[in-house]
């Protein structure tokens, strides 16, 4: 039998600002279930990496395949199928019901001309559709626009200060649960996300932007987890943290991944990030330059000099 | 004759200014309200939006000699209510569906422009809008039908206070507060803040960003249309040039309001309207704007956000 496809396929991505490219040829795989981080300096391209991804950052070659599984698929289905319009309006099912008519008009009486127009009709009754998803395939996501990804279970925590300012860490927090349409759920998932962060549920009144650093930190993870991700893609979640918080953000990383959230972690902090990851990358400006077992790495000298500080 | 004249010659001083200032206000911060939300989602100031609060003043005006033709307050109270109703309907409408297809084809494909390019298209908007307005009316005022009386709804008090002053009032207040109530709770007006607020990360939460952009442009131009139908009935007078003056003070207190923020945009609109007041009536009509601009620049000098703008950029 032959192995699954992995969740996430990055291959030979090729990403940047302007003239120049940040990422050169980058590859990498998460398979479902697994940790995995991507380790580096600063300005390796990590975080260019994960935007690549969520289709922030436009890529340049390179693709990016995704394969959804099949319970995101049932739910966004069952959310989305063909959009807020063909949902409830019921417009396009009208002029889908004409386009039939029109198909059947024979081609000697005026069907030459019927029949281009009933398609164009019918194809602007599908204007504005989300496309819909199939079992078993992969996804280009970089193909997707940014906003449908989402959609998809891929959810981004982006590095510190990524929140909405001047929304409410409640608003902040709604947000983060835009794509969903199932109300008790979404409340459900804000206590969760009280429960896990408590600061958060003290200051949920108040702008984002007032909260502190390490505040903010934990409401853009809190707010990615919103959307219920297959896919979780942190960016640095442990800056500007206190330690003991750091460890608490793993454990909670950890708790995820055994529900059985993917984790593509990025970091900075190398040591931490290997202990809880089951795979890692290094990434030095813009390539992988190695990959192995979180555990090999953690013992590899190379990393241990470069990454780890000894 | 006589006695209107008397009534409001004893209706002078400072409180009737003031009031005649509010209800000019906001009409003012009805524009400056597009002008505001515009700039907060996307930072374009949308030169064309006072023009098309005129375009918009001119197909109210087609409203009111078509359907009913009731051009006069003498016809009957039903007719007129039906007509303003119409105007109050439609022609925002149409200014939403004008806004949004300007946005389309002409905004939308300078997105990722430098900002200059968007707000240089956005002067050439307003001039294609000024002569099409031209075209379509001449260039000559036109006499918009005058139909609210202008009897004075508080006798006695020594101000006058009209059907016309109410009914600014009675349109503008509730539509600012549905605006506020939308802006603030329902999720489309949240994702604007959001997106306003920062682009990318909407996006990372699934917003559609080109939808929310095309949802404030209609809206915007929604309001536009309904400042258009309420200046007409209560000036009484539109003619093609009426977008660029009025557009350019509806701007002017977007910017003393803090622009991108919507309470300031309506703060702005009200300080506007009655500094413009007293100014006419205790310097002059000639020096109503030097003072308005006065202001405008003492207030920038002090707070280059605005009265209201607190809107600091967040460290990305």
């Amino acid at each position: 039998m032959s192995a699954p496809a992995p969740l996430l396929e990055v291959h030979n991505l090729e990403a940047g600002y302007g003239a120049i490219n940040v990422l050169h040829r980058l590859s990498l795989v998460v398979n479902a279930g697994e940790i995995v981080t991507i380790i580096g300096a600063n300005g390796a391209g990590k975080s260019t990496t994960l935007n690549a991804i969520c289709g922030v950052v436009k890529t340049r070659a390179g693709t990016v395949r995704y394969t959804p599984s099949l319970e995101v698929i049932e739910s966004f289905t069952a959310a989305n199928a063909g959009g807020w319009w063909l949902r409830n309006t019921g417009i396009p099912q009208h002029l889908e019901r004409v386009t039939r008519k029109l198909a059947r008009v024979p081609l000697a009486l005026g069907g030459f001309l019927a029949r281009p127009c009933g398609r164009a009709l019918a194809g602007f009754a599908r204007r504005g559709d989300v496309p819909r998803l199939e079992p078993d395939k992969r996804y280009t996501l970089n193909r997707i626009p940014a906003h449908l990804i989402v959609r998809l279970g891929v959810s981004q925590s982006p590095e510190g200060r990524k929140i909405f300012p001047r929304l409410t860490v409640l608003e902040n927090l709604e947000m983060g649960a835009f794509t969903r349409t199932d109300p008790d759920g979404v409340q459900a998932d804000i206590r969760k996300a009280y429960e896990m962060f408590p600061i958060l549920e003290k200051r949920k009144h108040q702008p984002g932007g007032l909260l502190s650093g390490g505040e903010q930190q934990m409401l853009a993870i809190a707010r990615a987890l919103m959307s219920r991700p297959k896919l979780l893609l942190l960016d640095e979640p442990s800056l500007g943290l206190a330690p003991q918080i750091v460890v608490q953000i793993f454990d909670i990383v950890k708790e995820l991944n055994k529900q059985g959230v993917s984790v593509l972690l990025v970091e900075q902090n190398a040591r931490m990030a290997l202990k809880v990851a089951h795979r890692g990358y290094v990434l030095e400006t813009g390539r992988i330059t190695f990959t192995d077992r979180a555990d090999a790495l953690l013992h590899d000298p190379r990393i241990r000099e470069a990454y780890l500080g000894e | 004759m006589f006695e209107l004249f008397a009534q409001s010659d004893a209706a002078g001083g400072f409180g009737q200014y003031l009031l005649l200032g509010l209800v000019l206000g906001s009409l003012y911060a009805l524009i400056a309200l597009g002008y505001t939300m515009v700039y907060g989602i996307i930072e374009l100031i949308n030169f064309a939006h006072g023009d098309l609060f005129m375009l918009g003043s001119f197909f109210a005006l087609g409203l009111a000699v078509w359907p009913m033709d009731v051009v006069t307050a003498d016809a009957p109270t039903a007719a007129i209510g039906a007509t303003v109703l119409l105007m109050l309907v439609l022609t925002p409408l149409g200014c939403a569906g004008l806004n949004v297809l300007t946005d389309r084809v002409i905004y939308k494909p300078l997105r990722t422009s430098p900002k200059l390019t968007v707000i240089v298209s956005a002067i050439g908007v307003s001039f294609i809008f000024m002569n099409v307005g031209l075209f379509w009316r001449g260039a000559t005022p036109i006499k918009f039908p005058d139909l609210i009386s202008d009897a004075n709804l508080i006798p006695g008090t020594g101000l006058r206070f009209t059907w016309k002053d109410l009914m600014v009032v009675a349109v503008t207040v509730p539509t600012m507060i549905a605006l506020t109530v939308f802006v603030k709770f329902t999720a489309l007006g949240k994702a604007m803040r959001a997106t306003a607020q920062n682009p990318a990360a909407a996006q990372l939460v699934g917003i559609n960003a080109d939808r929310v952009i095309a949802a404030t442009f209609a809206i915007g131009g929604a309001l536009a249309g309904v400042a258009a139908v309420v200046y007409g009935l209560y000036i009484k007078s539109v003619d093609y040039q009426m977008g660029f003056q009025n557009g350019l003070y509806a701007f002017t207190a977007a910017v003393l309001g803090g622009i991108g923020n919507i309470p300031g945009a309506v703060l702005g609109g009200l300080v506007i309207g009655v500094v413009g007041e007293l100014g006419k009536a205790y310097l002059g009509a000639k020096w109503s704007e030097a003072l308005i601009f006065g202001i405008l620049i003492v207030i920038l000098l002090f707070r280059p956000t605005g009265l209201l703008g607190a809107r600091t950029r967040e460290k990305v």
